[in-house]
């Protein structure tokens, strides 16, 4: 990991003062003076930390939405936690369980008092009664970065705030999985087709990724929201094989040629745009766009969790799809039969279509199987094999 | 009324495809398919009986 110098010339509206590098899988350490301390964090401060209702206020008319690929604009879910009244759970969801993803655990190892202040302004302006930080036990950078910036507050805080471990894998991240364990029950999906108040009934318990805490507390803190967007560029050695994962902030007068450049990275012949269960783009289509919700909206794309899995030239797409969807298949939590038989028959059809036979039986496979899990992870395995088909397809 | 499914729930064993055989397929692997449309009459009655009949509160009228 690079060194990451944290003085006040970053500007206010930023998250990273630079291009973070993380080599290979890892969770990797930060060097010492990487982890903004508490002191550096209030330098930053302007003016008074926006609390309560001005807190509620300023998120509504900001276009702020949760970053982790549900894109659910943060105001409605403040709005709803409000009304569910006091005594709520705010938690800051640091288990990424996209391979590809570096973003969040960035964030949570330099900025960990923003991400902090993000989620005491959502607490004091939904009265929580706690804040949870879930996060993978094998995130022991994450981890201590965290600990130690609640350690600095622990004197000035007025809500408790405790540590959770998530269990590994892909959907031990998903917002039910995390409502169900800090309510005490097993960290698998639920069923809601609520997106705005998916704990149902009751006090709230109100999730966010640590990129959207870390917006939160911009906001908080009287900086745009919504400057920019966190990306990680994703390159591997082989299919799901991760050697180098670069997390850097974008604007909308980048494109995405210009965030491989600043990342260093070779043109590909194609990127999974988003996350595994994300869209197969061709780079001669992609590498002009800008790094634009709007614009990747208009063309049926969109950033996901921020991720750009680079496929590179000379590697078969079909075959990375098929490895990708064993993998997906693997991480369903096994509860819903469409998930569970699907997503290997999904594969297996996908697997004839890379050796050469026709691609139809595929696509009638994931018509059958998209949108009938409890959670959204069989309808991103169904989007990524689609887009697989029309984009490597012959 | 709109008959919806809670996937986490269902044991796959077809209980309810046997009540209401107009209203509920079966897929390949045995799960329910549940469209969702708006059903009037006796299908309505299939559907009120196929919940009723689900071993799991799988099936349930959607809002
Ligand atoms: S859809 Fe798949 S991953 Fe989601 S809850 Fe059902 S079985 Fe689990
Ligand atoms: S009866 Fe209930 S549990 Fe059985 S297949 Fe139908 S919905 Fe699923």
């Amino acid at each position: 990991m690079s060194t990451l110098d944290l003085d006040l010339t970053t500007g206010a509206d930023h998250l990273l003062a630079q291009p973070l590098v993380y080599p290979g899988s890892v969770c990797a350490l930060p060097l010492h003076g990487d982890i903004e301390n508490l002191a550096t964090h209030r330098a930053r401060r302007e003016m008074p930390v926006l609390t309560g209702s001005a807190f509620a206020d300023a998120l509504s008319g900001s276009e702020l939405t949760g970053r982790g690929g549900a894109h659910v604009p943060a105001a409605w879910k403040l709005t709803a936690a409000r009304d569910a009244g006091p005594g709520g759970t705010v938690v800051i969801n640091g288990a990424e369980g996209e391979p590809g993803s570096a973003k969040d655990m960035a964030l949570l190892q330099t900025r960990p008092h923003l991400v902090l202040e993000g989620a005491l302004a959502v607490a004091d302006a939904i009265r929580a009664r706690e804040v949870v930080i879930w996060l993978h036990e094998s995130a022991g950078a994450s981890r201590a970065s965290m600990a130690e910036a609640v350690r600095e507050r622990r004197d000035e805080l007025n809500v408790r705030v405790r540590m959770l471990l998530a269990p590994e894998g892909y959907v031990g991240g998903e917002a039910s999985s995390v409502i169900s364990a800090v309510r005490g029950g097993p960290a698998l999906p639920q069923f809601s087709r609520d997106r705005v108040r998916p704990w149902g009934e009751g006090p709230a318990v109100l999730v966010h990724n640590a990129e959207t805490h870390a917006r939160l507390g911009l906001l908080a803190l009287g900086a745009n929201p919504v400057a920019t967007s966190l990306v990680t560029v994703a390159e591997s050695a082989a299919p799901l094989d991760f050697v180098r994962r670069t997390v850097l902030e974008t604007d909308a007068t980048m494109t995405f040629a210009d965030v491989l450049a600043t990342a260093g990275a070779p043109e590909p012949r194609a990127v999974l745009l988003g996350g595994m269960g994300g869209t197969w783009v061709p780079w001669t289509h992609l590498g002009g766009m800008s790094v634009d919700p709007w614009e990747l909206r208009a063309a049926g794309l969109s950033l996901g969790a921020g991720i750009v899995h680079l496929l590179p030239k000379g590697r078969d797409g079909l075959q990375e799809s098929v490895a990708i969807l064993d993998w997906l298949a693997e991480q369903s939590a096994r509860q819903c039969g469409p998930c569970i038989f699907g997503l290997p028959a999904l594969a297996d059809a996908l697997r004839r279509t890379a050796r050469g036979r026709d691609g139809g039986e595929a696509r009638r496979i994931g018509d059958l199987v998209s949108g009938r899990g409890a959670c959204r992870h069989p309808d991103g395995a169904v989007r990524m094999a689609m887009s697989a088909q029309e984009v490597f397809g012959s | 009324m709109r008959l919806a499914i809670n996937p986490a729930a269902c044991d796959g064993l077809g209980m309810c495809a046997h009540q209401a055989p107009d209203v509920i397929q079966l897929d390949p692997w045995g799960y329910p398919l549940v469209s969702g449309d708006e059903l009037e009459g006796p299908e309505a009655d299939q559907a009120s009986r196929a919940i009723r009949a689900c071993p799991r509160n799988a099936l349930f009228v959607a809002k």
